[in-house]
Formats: C-alpha cells, sequence, structure tokens
C-alpha cells in the first residue's frame, strides 16, 4: 500500500474517533467504555453507543458511498464535472424517497425506502447515459443535469402538495439539507447492505473504468463487455446514492470534491481513483460533520450546508481551471 | 371608538347625520369581518355570532390545526389571496403579524381595516389577545366571560398539579426534533405547574431543535408530544423514534400542539388535560 493511501486511512481513523469524541453533551468517553465493559447502564454509554455510533458510522459509510459513486460517474461518462449531485442522481432519489414516505409506502418493509431511493438513483443514471451519446460537450451534460436537479426537486415539491401530513412539506425542507445527526444503528443496518452491494459492484469495474478512459472502442478492443460494464456501473451507483439519500438526505458535492483533490494522487487512473476515493469521501464527510458539532451558533448546522459552502466554491475554481 | 362617538349637534342636516353615522356604526361593531388566520379564525368563532363573520382561513376547519374545525366548516374558507378577501367588502381583515403578510400589506394599502395578532407566550398575553380580538370585533362581554373560565379552569388545574409535578422535568418534543425552549406558552405553562423545562434548560430558545444527546442527559421524567394519530403522519421526528429513548425511565404524555399554537380558551384544556394524564400516570 502507498504511504499516502495508508496516511489517508490513518486520517479516517483520527476523524472518526474525533467524530466519537464530539457532541452535544460533555459526556466521559473512558466513563463510558468502562460502563459498557462492565455492562452497566449508564447515560453516558447510551449516547456513546446509541447516539454517536451510529452517527460515526454513518458518515463514514456515507462519504464513502458518495465519493466512489462521484468517481465511478465521472469515469462513466468521462466527464470530470459528474456527480450525482451536480447531475440530478442524488435529487431523484429523494423524489421517490419522499414519495414511499409521505404516501405510507415506507411502512411496508424495511427495504421499501431504500429501494425507492436505489430505483430514482438508477432511473437518473439511465437517463444521463442516454443524454451523453446525444449531447456534444461535457458542459452540455452539466447543464442538463442542472436540468433534471430543477425537474425533480420541483416534483418533490409538488408530491408534497398532495401528501396527507399538513408538515411534511418543513420535514423534507429540513431533510433534503442532509443530515446524520440523531440518527440510531437500525439506520446503519438499513443502508450497510446497500453500500456493501453498491461498492462491491463498482470496484469490480475498476479495470474496465481504466480501459473506458482511453475511449469506447479502444475499451471494447481490450476484450471489455462495456454494456456488461455500464450496468454493474448504473446499479452500483444506484446503490451507493440511493441508500445514502435514504439515511442522510442529500449531502452534495462529496462525490465532487474527493475524486478530485485525489485524482492527482493516482496519476488519473479512474480504477484506483475508485478506491482511494472510499476512505477520502469518509475523510471529508467525517471532517464537515465534526466541523458542524463544533461551530459556534445555537443551532447545529444541517451537514450537507457545510459541505454546499465547502463544495460550490471549488465546483467554481474546476469550472475556470477547466476553461484555461 | 370613543371619539366617533361624538353625538351629532341638533343644527346638523338629516343627510350629514346619515352620512357620519353609517361609519360610526362600522366602527364600533364590524359587521364583515374576515380572518385570514388559524388563530384569529378560532377567536372569531368563539367571540362573534357567525352572521358577521364572512370567510375564515381553510385551516380553520381543519381539526390538525383548529380547535373548532365543525364550527368553522358552516362558514367560506378562503387562502389568503387579496382578491378573494377584496370580494367579500369587508369592515375588518384580521390576520397574524407572521401571516399573509404580503396580502394584508396589499388589502391596507387599498384602504382596508387590517388587524393583525402578535404571538402569545404566557398565559396573561394568551388573555389579552382574546380581550384584544374582542375589543376590535365590539364583544367584550363575552370575552369576559371566556377569560373568566379558563383563568378559574388554569387556577384549579394548577392546584391539583403542582404537588404531584413540581420539580419534576419535562420537555414538549414537536417534529424535525424541535423542543420548546425559553419564551414559548409550553415553556410558561411547565413552570406555572412548577416544573422544569429541560429544553430551556439546555439552551433552547423558542421553538428549536434539542440534541438528542441532551434530551438524553437531562433524563426527563415526562415526554409531552402530539396525539398518536398526528404523529403516524410525521415521518421528520427522530427524537421521539429514536431507540435510544427506551432506556429513559420517562412517562409519555399526550397535549395536542393546536392547543398551544393559538390563544384561546383551549389553553385551560391543557392544564385539565395534563391533570388527568399525572393522576392516572401515578
Amino acid at each position: 500500500m502507498k504511504p499516502a493511501l495508508l496516511g489517508l486511512y490513518v486520517l479516517v481513523a483520527g476523524l472518526w474517533l474525533l467524530e466519537l469524541a464530539s457532541g452535544a453533551s460533555g459526556i466521559n468517553l473512558a466513563a463510558a467504555l468502562a460502563d459498557w465493559w462492565h455492562n452497566s447502564a449508564s447515560v453516558a454509554r447510551i449516547i456513546l453507543f446509541e447516539v454517536r455510533l451510529p452517527r460515526a458510522l454513518l458518515a463514514l459509510l456515507v462519504g464513502a458511498a458518495l465519493a466512489s459513486s462521484g468517481a465511478a460517474l465521472q469515469g462513466l461518462l468521462r466527464n470530470p464535472l459528474a456527480s450525482p449531485d451536480m447531475l440530478g442522481v442524488s435529487q431523484s432519489a429523494a423524489l421517490l424517497a419522499v414519495c414511499v414516505l409521505y404516501f405510507g409506502y415506507s411502512r411496508l418493509a424495511w427495504f421499501v425506502l431504500p429501494l425507492a431511493a436505489l430505483c430514482g438513483a438508477a432511473l437518473a443514471v439511465l437517463l444521463l447515459l442516454q443524454l451523453t451519446r446525444r449531447l456534444a460537450s461535457a458542459q452540455a451534460l452539466i447543464l442538463a443535469g442542472i436540468a433534471l436537479t430543477a425537474l425533480t426537486s420541483a416534483l418533490t415539491t409538488f408530491a408534497l402538495d398532495y401528501a396527507p401530513n399538513p408538515y411534511a412539506l418543513q420535514e423534507v425542507y429540513f431533510w433534503m439539507l442532509g443530515s446524520v445527526a440523531n440518527r440510531s444503528n437500525a439506520e446503519v443496518l438499513l443502508a450497510l447492505p446497500f453500500f456493501g452491494v453498491g461498492t462491491a459492484l463498482l470496484l469490480s469495474c475498476r479495470r474496465c473504468l481504466d480501459a473506458l478512459s482511453l475511449g469506447e472502442d479502444t475499451a471494447a478492443t481490450l476484450g471489455y463487455p462495456l454494456s456488461q460494464y455500464r450496468w454493474r456501473l448504473i446499479v452500483g451507483v444506484a446503490c451507493n446514492v440511493g441508500a445514502a439519500v435514504a439515511v442522510s438526505g442529500s449531502i452534495g458535492f462529496v462525490g465532487l470534491i474527493v475524486p478530485h483533490v485525489l485524482r492527482p494522487l493516482v496519476q488519473s487512473q479512474p480504477g484506483r481513483l475508485l478506491w482511494w476515493s472510499l476512505p477520502g469521501g469518509s475523510a471529508l464527510v467525517l471532517l464537515a460533520d465534526v466541523l458542524v458539532q463544533h461551530l459556534p451558533g445555537t443551532q447545529e448546522l444541517q451537514l450537507g450546508v457545510l459541505t454546499a459552502l465547502l463544495g460550490a466554491p471549488f465546483f467554481l475554481y474546476l469550472l475556470l481551471k477547466q476553461r484555461s | 371608538m370613543p371619539a366617533m362617538n361624538i353625538p351629532p349637534r341638533p343644527c346638523l342636516s338629516l343627510l350629514l347625520l346619515l352620512a357620519l353615522s353609517v361609519p360610526t356604526m362600522a366602527q364600533s361593531a364590524p359587521a364583515r369581518i374576515v380572518s385570514m388566520n388559524v388563530c384569529t379564525d378560532q377567536l372569531l368563532l368563539l367571540l362573534v355570532e357567525p352572521a358577521r363573520i364572512k370567510s375564515l382561513s381553510y385551516f380553520a376547519a381543519d381539526p390538525a390545526y383548529s380547535n373548532l374545525a365543525t364550527r368553522a366548516q358552516a362558514l367560506p374558507a378562503n387562502r389568503g389571496q387579496a382578491d378573494e378577501v377584496m370580494v367579500l367588502q369587508p369592515d375588518l381583515v384580521l390576520t397574524s403579524a407572521f401571516s399573509a403578510s404580503f396580502t394584508a400589506s396589499v388589502l391596507q394599502r387599498l384602504h382596508q381595516r387590517v388587524e393583525r395578532l402578535g404571538f402569545a407566550s404566557t398565559r396573561q398575553q394568551v388573555f389579552a389577545q382574546i380581550a384584544q380580538v374582542a375589543a376590535w370585533t365590539g364583544n367584550p362581554d363575552q370575552a369576559a366571560i371566556l377569560i373568566e373560565t379558563a383563568r378559574a379552569r388554569i387556577a384549579e388545574a394548577t392546584r391539583q398539579l403542582q404537588p404531584l409535578v413540581a420539580g419534576k422535568k419535562a420537555v414538549f418534543l414537536s417534529s424535525n426534533g424541535v423542543a420548546f425552549g425559553t419564551g414559548t406558552l409550553q415553556d410558561d405553562f411547565l413552570r406555572s405547574i412548577g416544573m422544569r423545562n429541560v429544553a430551556a434548560e439546555a439552551g433552547v430558545a423558542g421553538p428549536a431543535p434539542l440534541p438528542l444527546e441532551l434530551l438524553l442527559a437531562a433524563a426527563p421524567d415526562f415526554v409531552i408530544s402530539e396525539p398518536r394519530g398526528a404523529l403516524d403522519q410525521q415521518q421528520a421526528h427522530p427524537l421521539l423514534q429514536h431507540p435510544a429513548l427506551r432506556h429513559l425511565h420517562t412517562h409519555s404524555l399526550v397535549l395536542p400542539e393546536r392547543w398551544f399554537d393559538c390563544a384561546g380558551p383551549w389553553l385551560a384544556d391543557a392544564y385539565a388535560s395534563m391533570a388527568e394524564q399525572v393522576r392516572v400516570q401515578r
């Protein structure tokens, strides 16, 4: 393993511990662990294992899922500006998630909500793939993504107008801002199988993505059945983004920033970038979630607001760099 | 408006007398009242005879928001649009200081009489708001009776509650993890019966999110929330649904938020229901 990659994993471990140590109440972590060891129920133990642990695990998993999806989409569409939230993939996932949530279908079975979000994400990726073939430039695809984002956001509001719950719009507004606060271990278990399948599918396409960076024809000549790999990537991205949206709302810009920061470290190989994006995404989301808990203010900032504050200027910088 | 009630001098012509007396009648007791806010809707229904109410907001007939939903169903509803209010030719438009502000300012520019009701965060302000709306509509006697009855019921329930709950910790939880801290009617309610408001002690001001960790650390004796039916519809209730709450030795109490959202005699229902629920839980 390269020292830089090892360093990234050490960074993730450090941030993860920092996340566990961060919170609104000043509990003593050593005491919480001691209570756990002696199996005595204390508030500190409950807070550590049922409030902070799921939050830290979700930040870790959601970050890895979003960043690897971003890296995969950039490789698949061969577009450095692609990412799940820039192209409306996250918002499509949110649209279907909101529909099953507010019309009561999510109570039918535990997997209905993540599955609906997954379908929304998959539909968006399929649509984008069709568009890529017809659109000339990389920028045109981003514009199509903006249109898809606007459409799905409008449809979400439209659907909520018909929801039986009068508070739905306000609830979804906060949910769409993205957060991993106040989640429980149930949410971690809900998302884990989808993250597992999704990430495995994406990683299985590493070599194909490398070949694809030379062009579709070259990749086909090298013996990669492109349509099969394309399906793996679509389902992989849909699993990751769908599960991330289902448990944490829409956390933007992670899938855009992380692959870009890491690309020079992997000599622009899309396959290796996928590996590195996993710890990279975890590190970014953990860092952002530690920050929202330590920023001064009466109310905690939503995690998605902070990633947008970091990510939007970065996106503008990318656009300028692309032009020069 | 006593200034308008000065009797006209005998030498004035009959025409002038008529011209003066029409606006005088309108000012003293408005006969075409429109309300655009669920709080003023409910106070109108309590204080004013239905014939004088030309329209209420569409929330008035919704039992999720309104304590008088069935009574409101007989009256026309509006959605707070300036044109639908204008066409009714009202002589008094009631709204809250926080809702339908564009419509209210349009109506004022068209020389409509618009009165805005503020936010009640204490019992005294609740009574003052009942009296205020009654003063606008010209029904002070009805208000005096309502206020007196509510005061007496609240005093009686407080007398029963104080020995049972004094010094105990409670928290009002709403959707999106919001709790009711300082400067809310819920805070005034808890303090008036001698209870400690966990949200206020944790630094929550107004209705604002309470971090789950602080809720667990505070270990409240009572968690107060919406009735089950309303909760079932709300997905974003992370605090109430979180499994960590099972570890708390907490009594759950149910008080509809509509008893606190708007000033009215239903605040006495909240006191009475609280007394009843605490007695049963003991």
